[in-house]
């Protein structure tokens, strides 16, 4: 009934390529099917001259049927590895790559700081809540956190710059920094109010994916044994309670990682900051289709990767799972 | 253990945010600062060397003890903006006013405009000697300065003149602006597409000397010189490399790029061997992200713009932003548009009923809080032609109405959409105020649709709306950037339709006429013409609203772009 986990990987691996390429073809039909004309964009306000119109159109290869430059395209992209140049930044030329490369870097810092304190930060409050059950401070703790997560992050930040920035005027030595009301390059003290922002209003979903978790093995044979033979309540909670609890979080880890790399539209807007989300949303708007391809691409390679690495995980991280041949 | 993790964990979040109410009292911010007295110099000569002189600021304070360290770390004598990105750096790709503000400082032409709207010499020893050659056509003949020099010390030659002309308005640039500006000199039309070699009316005398002959007097030819894409570029740069030439170009400007963080910030330094003399600031370091006015509370900033929902506060005198605000005319005009050949707008009667529903005096005072200038006709104050005493159709509730029922949509008036551009959940007071007083006013129920602007303007150049709402900023002081752009019948930026014959005729009368007076009857002529048969009804004047911290003279932008950053002195 069950096969070698080689061929488990193997086989999950060869469905990437076509759904990469299922999500290309919508994508870029989506694209071409939107209104608005990215030609028209870079002329600005000022109507064009229609002969210089169709000269920047045939530049940006747009003239041809659907299937014609679908197929330029992906050939581009298959052969060479070529997002295709931005219509919107064209000079200096950018590339695609380059584009979102840099923005891409930025947003995973934050993103990756962020993640690191959801887990750090969540997972103990998710444990404090379960072992507290039936006490005051399980709802409180869990209830204080759901604030954050129910005050949108439109309202979120300017509170924050607002107490950070102007109500700490005079206080720079608030851990050394003084806090710029928007990204500055070079500054650490920069990262505060977006890291923050995608923080804490994660925490009380993370801390109550915990807490249900632990809740559900705090009742099993194995916690009472445990507490039988005499362990000290923290023992127990840390070797057999959350060892076997926190399993269910691998997956949530794997997802995150997209999330992290795709940055956040709201956060990077308000707090200017140069990371991908609100680029590729601008991109939209400017109708910059290989920016918008690029993106969709890359989070969709990401996405379908970490689910591969996620089922292929839990081969090793629980024994009991297998997959049949004829999944 | 884990408890005691816990805790810290906790000390680290509440310290995060709790703590900052704990630092309430801080009275610090702008009002004290603001005893620094802003000396009342005039405007800067355009006299090169006037204006590397020292600053000469107040330094009454410098005595007593700094009471507060600014927040944010700022270069000596550095000057920080708060301005949105710059799409490109290109001359002859650029079409909007931000990238343009850019351009003009890093790039020079043969002539510019000076802080009066004057135009001046640049690159050129003096404005040109103008010939007029006796089959009809003009030519300017222009001399180089002898120490016009590119950023990397290369003298500009006339070669260069000719290069970088040729290079923009060649087809490979796919420039959208080449042939609007560029179209008045001989050949230019038939190189654009590609059909000749080389420019003819560019000519080469030596190296100092070039001539632009075009094909027939127009007052305004110089004027269009001033626009970027008349400026020189390094065409040897741009040859070497094509594609990137543009992340660090090599200008004739009075700033030079020192660093451009994508979706950050770009740092201009002062191009020291600059012509007209370097810049008086060590840089000048323009911030992309964020909101212009907090980074101004915050000190991060010098002189930020102040956005439609900060206006109320910043024009509260009780509010300490208040005393760094400045507000300025510009040369743009709001308006609603009609299609003339689309019902019901194709009778004249009904386009002026509808403006007559209009009460701007109420828009102004109520629903923009008296910032806007009301647009009698199309011409903004600073214009050649624009006449203070004249008067547009009225705001007269009866006579709209009976204009309406004289039309020939009397009682069979079809639906009527007026479009905006833009995605905001309100199309905006001024016109949800109008729909009100079409409605009131009229009697006529007007939908409002909202397009985003991406598809806005493709579907206005196709004529697909019935009216539309939006506003037009000169390219170049003249009239004729209005009037004869806009209106006339074979202009492709006219998007109303307007076609009349008369209106025409004025205006190709006006383009070559040299008398200043008899341009200037001309133009007020096709004015009042347009502004009866009411296919535009215009709204208000631009104003441009922006904060500018007192240390920051000589802050004198103009009401157009055209280069001003040298000018600043910074006095603290």
């Amino acid at each position: 009934m069950t096969g070698g986990v080689l061929p488990f990987v193997l086989r999950r691996l060869l469905l990437v390529p076509p759904t990469l390429f299922a999500v290309l073809f919508i994508t870029f039909a989506f694209t071409q099917a939107a209104p608005g004309d990215p030609v028209r964009i870079i002329t600005g306000t000022r109507t064009p001259d229609p002969e210089v119109t169709e000269q920047i159109r045939e530049e940006f290869g747009l003239t041809g049927g659907f299937f014609e430059r679908f197929g330029d395209y992906f050939v581009g992209l298959v052969t060479r590895g070529d997002l295709g140049p931005s219509y919107f930044h064209r000079s200096p030329q950018r590339s695609v790559a380059e584009l979102l490369g840099e923005r891409v870097w930025v947003s995973t810092q934050l993103g990756l700081i962020s993640l690191a304190l959801i887990f750090l930060l969540g997972i103990p409050l998710g444990v404090f809540a379960a072992v507290n059950r039936g006490t005051w401070r399980d709802p409180f703790t869990i209830g204080f956190f759901m604030i954050f997560d129910a005050i949108p992050v439109l309202v979120l930040i300017p509170m924050m710059v607002w107490l950070l920035v102007f109500g700490l005027h005079g206080v720079p030595q608030f851990f050394g920094f003084s806090v710029p009301s928007v990204w500055t390059p070079g500054d650490a003290a920069s990262y505060i109010v977006p890291v923050a922002a995608l923080t804490l209003p994660a925490l009380a979903g993370m801390a109550r994916f915990v807490r249900v978790s632990v809740l559900s093995v705090l009742d099993e044979d194995y916690v009472r044994t445990a507490r039988a033979k005499g362990l000290g309540p923290r023992t127990v909670v840390i070797r057999h309670v959350l060892r076997n609890s926190l399993l269910p979080l691998s997956t949530v880890m794997a997802l995150s990682i997209v999330t992290v790399v795709t940055g956040a539209i709201l956060t990077e807007t308000l707090y200017g900051v140069p990371g991908v989300g609100s680029f590729v949303f601008a991109s939209i708007g400017q109708r910059d289709f290989n920016v918008i391809l690029g993106f969709t691409l890359l989070v969709a390679t990401l996405f379908v990767l970490a689910n591969v690495v996620i089922d292929v995980a839990y081969i090793f991280i629980d024994p009991r799972i297998r997959y049949s041949r004829r999944a | 253990m884990s408890r005691r993790w816990l805790i810290a964990a906790l000390v680290l979040i509440v310290a995060l945010v709790g703590a900052a109410c704990g630092g309430g009292g801080d009275a610090s911010s702008d009002s004290d600062r603001a005893t620094t007295t802003r000396s009342d110099r005039d405007r800067p000569a355009t006299e090169a060397d006037d204006d590397s002189a020292a600053p000469q600021a107040d330094r009454d304070e410098e005595d007593q003890p700094e009471p507060i360290a600014p927040q944010v770390r700022r270069g000596e004598n550095e000057l920080r903006i708060a301005r949105a990105e710059p799409i490109t750096l290109d001359p002859a790709l650029v079409t909007d006013q931000n990238s343009a503000s850019y351009v003009v400082e890093i790039f020079g032409g043969l002539v510019t405009l000076d802080l009066d709207l004057n135009i001046a010499p640049d690159l050129a020893e003096s404005l040109p000697e103008v010939i007029n050659n006796a089959d009809g056509t003009v030519t300017y003949r222009f001399t180089l300065r002898r120490d016009a020099l590119f950023h990397n010390s290369r003298r500009v030659t006339a070669q260069d003149v000719k290069a970088s002309i040729e290079r923009h308005a060649s087809p490979d640039t796919f420039s959208p602006t080449a042939q609007d500006y560029l179209g008045d000199i001989i050949g230019v039309r038939d190189y654009v597409r590609g059909r000749v070699e080389e420019i003819e009316g560019i000519q080469i005398i030596d190296d100092r000397t070039v001539e632009i002959t075009i094909d027939a007097p127009k007052p305004f030819f110089l004027a269009k010189l001033t626009y970027p894409t008349a400026f020189i570029v390094d065409v040897q740069q741009i040859d070497a490399d094509p594609q990137n030439w543009a992340r660090d170009p090599n200008g004739t400007g009075p700033f030079q790029m020192q660093r451009w963080d994508q979706g950050a910030e770009i740092v201009l330094v002062p191009f020291e061997r600059y012509h007209q003399g370097p810049a008086s600031v060590s840089a000048v370091v323009i911030r992309f992200a964020g909101g212009g006015v907090t980074q101004f509370e915050n000190e991060e900033v010098d002189v930020a713009i102040v956005g439609v929902n900060d206006i109320e506060r910043v024009r509260d005198p009780a509010d300490p932003l208040n005393q760094h605000f400045v507000s300025r005319s510009e040369l743009s005009v709001s308006y609603i548009g009609f299609n003339v050949n689309q019902p019901p707008f194709d009778d004249p009667l009904v386009r002026q009923a509808f403006a007559s529903a209009i009460d701007k005096v109420t828009l102004r005072d109520v629903v923009l809080m008296g910032v806007a200038p009301i647009a009698e006709g199309i011409l903004p104050p600073g214009i050649l032609a624009y006449d203070e005493d004249f008067r547009g159709l009225p705001f007269d509730p009866e006579q709209a109405q009976e204009l309406l029922a004289q039309s020939s949509y009397a009682g069979r008036l079809p639906t009527v959409r007026l479009t905006v551009p833009g995605v905001g959940a309100t199309p905006g007071v001024v016109i949800e105020a109008i729909q009100r007083m079409w409605l009131d006013n009229l009697g006529v129920e007007v939908e409002i649709q909202q397009v985003e602007t991406a598809t806005f303007f493709s579907e206005l150049d196709r004529n697909l709306y019935q009216a539309f709402n939006i506003g037009w900023i000169a390219d170049y002081p003249d009239p004729e950037n209005f009037l004869d752009l806009l209106f006339h019948s074979t202009s492709l930026q006219n998007n109303t339709g307007y076609a009349n014959p008369d209106v025409d005729a004025i205006l190709e009368t006006a383009r070559v006429t040299q008398d200043q007076d008899a341009r200037v009857r001309l133009y007020q002529e096709a004015e009042r013409f347009i502004v009866d048969d009411a296919p535009w009804i215009p709204l208000f004047y631009g104003q441009a609203n922006e904060l500018v911290k007192p240390y920051v003279e000589n802050y004198v932008p103009p009401r157009i772009t055209v280069p001003y950053l040298r000018f600043i002195v910074l006095s603290e």
